[in-house]
């Protein structure tokens, strides 16, 4: 709490001294949310599920002429991270370099929500998108660069790419732990690579389709131990297609990743890949009213031995919510799932109240 | 969105016998020493979904005028077409990928003129009759008459 109080001190005092600056601008914008959760029949303790959980995400801003700062603090019930902190040089209206900590580009759900729960329709996440520490398998989190740019051609569509260098997560053996700001723990991390490129028909509408690549070399960090003993490190690659269409009342949101891993430091381990993807279809009702449906699965899960390290990772699930918008900035979201992770199949109940506070 | 539209049309006719039909336009307004000399169509969409609109280096800043629901829905529904948690959603997903600001929203006219008079750099809209007669403000475009 000490940490995001001198982050908020600090932005308010940046934006003060530079205020006689009429170039400044500069935002602050808190997310919150509360959550309960039940697993009936099935001990908390063998999902990754919190029976209760209460967040603020705050982010701030600022810009001065081509040069930017953004922040995203989270705050939990359990923990406090700064999740991202890039800085900024804009060189023209639809490009810009960040250096910084990251959410990876090639993360179709988080390029999109990153931590703000107000403005994702569900309450959970699908699985290959969680945060490493909510027993994510693919790392979301990077110190390094990342140049995002975009063009429009001929006029009528426009085309997105975006470039990540940075400093991979490493594995533990309580599972990924990415490079933390404000305890850095730089030791043994490597390098990371992502890309993606998407095509987006009408400029300002949510419409498009993607492409995304990424390379992760993944250290062994306090001796993670694979089924066939520890190793050095992981070489990880993910190609990935998602699609987003938005045709009032309905959305869909669709995504695939193939995932290739093999370990560094087994002679004997071979190189194995699974597919894991999602669809999502909402459909908008009057008075604010969500109704959705996801659907999550996971191929060549048995005997992969890169995700028989995350036993509570979820393989398949269905997921049916309705959530209701009302106050402008406050919702209310119930969802109910039918899970299978590699341990067990159980139901999620999740009732969340979600808000933009300031 | 049909009940927007419901509530644009009932507010518009309850108050039509009182209004002269060059009062029932709302325009896009900026101050009267401001560089701006025009904004098509598509870049005062752009301008109030928060993605950048420049003018000489300068970025130009949008200000939501919500002194008012009717002006509000008109705002809604013709200038970037499309319902209030749609477009809440829209801006604040800017904030969230991007970094960039949301729109100043102010909740009279008396302010948002202020803010114009201010800032040569800011954009805003209003209805013809709340525009001064002193020159302080300029019309840009007419963005709905009825």
């Amino acid at each position: 709490m000490k940490t995001a109080s001198l982050v908020a001190s600090s932005v308010f005092l940046l934006s003060a001294g530079l205020a006689g600056a009429g170039e400044l601008q500069h935002e602050l914008l808190v997310f919150g949310s509360a959550e309960v959760a039940d697993t009936p029949n099935v001990d908390e303790e063998t999902t990754d599920i919190e029976k209760f959980k209460a967040s603020a995400d705050v982010l701030f801003s600022l810009q001065y002429h081509s040069f930017k700062a953004l922040g995203e603090y989270l705050v939990t019930n359990h923990e406090a991270d700064l999740e991202r902190l890039q800085l900024g040089w804009e060189p023209s209206d639809h490009s810009i370099l960040w250096f910084g900590r990251f959410h990876q580009p090639a993360s179709n759900w988080n390029h999109v929500h990153h931590h703000g729960q107000f403005l994702q329709t569900s309450v959970s996440r699908p699985a290959s998108e969680e945060w490493e520490d909510e027993g994510g398998i693919i790392p979301q989190h990077f110190l390094g660069l990342l140049w995002e740019s975009s063009w429009q051609v001929h006029g009528a569509y426009r085309l997105h790419s975006a470039f990540g260098a940075g400093l991979a997560p490493v594995m533990t053996p309580e599972g990924l732990e990415p490079f933390d700001i404000v305890k850095p723990n730089v030791d043994g991390s490597k390098l990371g690579l992502q890309a993606r490129i998407a095509y987006q028909p009408r400029e300002l509408e949510d419409t498009s389709i993607g492409l995304i690549v990424a390379n992760n070399e993944i250290s062994a960090h306090n001796g993670p131990l694979s089924a066939l003993g520890p190793f050095d490190h992981l070489d990880q690659t993910v190609i990935g297609l998602y699609a987003r269409g938005d045709w009032n009342p309905w959305k869909l949101e669709f995504t695939a990743y193939h995932v290739s891993t093999a370990f560094a430091g087994i002679p004997a381990a071979p190189h194995q890949d699974f597919l894991v993807g999602y669809a999502q279809v909402e459909r908008d009702f009057s008075h604010g009213i969500d109704i959705y449906v996801r659907h999550e699965n996971t191929t060549d899960a048995t005997d992969n031995l890169y995700l028989q390290m995350f036993p509570r990772f979820v393989l398949r699930r269905t997921t049916l919510g309705g959530r209701w918008q009302f106050a402008r900035s406050h919702a209310l979201t119930l969802e109910l799932s039918d899970s299978d992770s590699r341990l067990q199949s159980f139901s999620e109940i999740r009732l969340q109240w979600s808000a933009t506070l300031l | 969105m049909k009940f927007a539209r419901f509530a644009l049309f009932a507010s518009l006719l309850a108050g039509s016998g009182a209004l002269h039909a060059a009062d029932r336009q709302v325009v896009l307004v900026v101050s009267a020493d401001s560089p701006v000399q025009q904004l098509e169509q598509i870049e005062v969409k752009k301008l109030f979904l928060s993605w950048p609109v420049t003018r000489g280096n300068h970025t130009l800043r949008p200000i939501c005028n919500a002194s008012d629901s009717a002006l509000n829905d008109v705002f809604l529904q013709y200038v970037v077409a499309m319902s209030q948690s749609a477009y809440d959603r829209r801006i604040l997903s800017q904030v969230l990928q991007h970094g960039r600001p949301r729109p100043l929203e102010l909740t009279s006219s008396a302010a948002t003129i202020k803010m114009l008079t201010d800032d040569p750099y800011a954009v805003s809209y209003m209805w013809l009759k709340e525009v001064p007669a002193n020159p302080r403000l300029r019309v840009l475009r007419v963005l709905w008459a009825e």
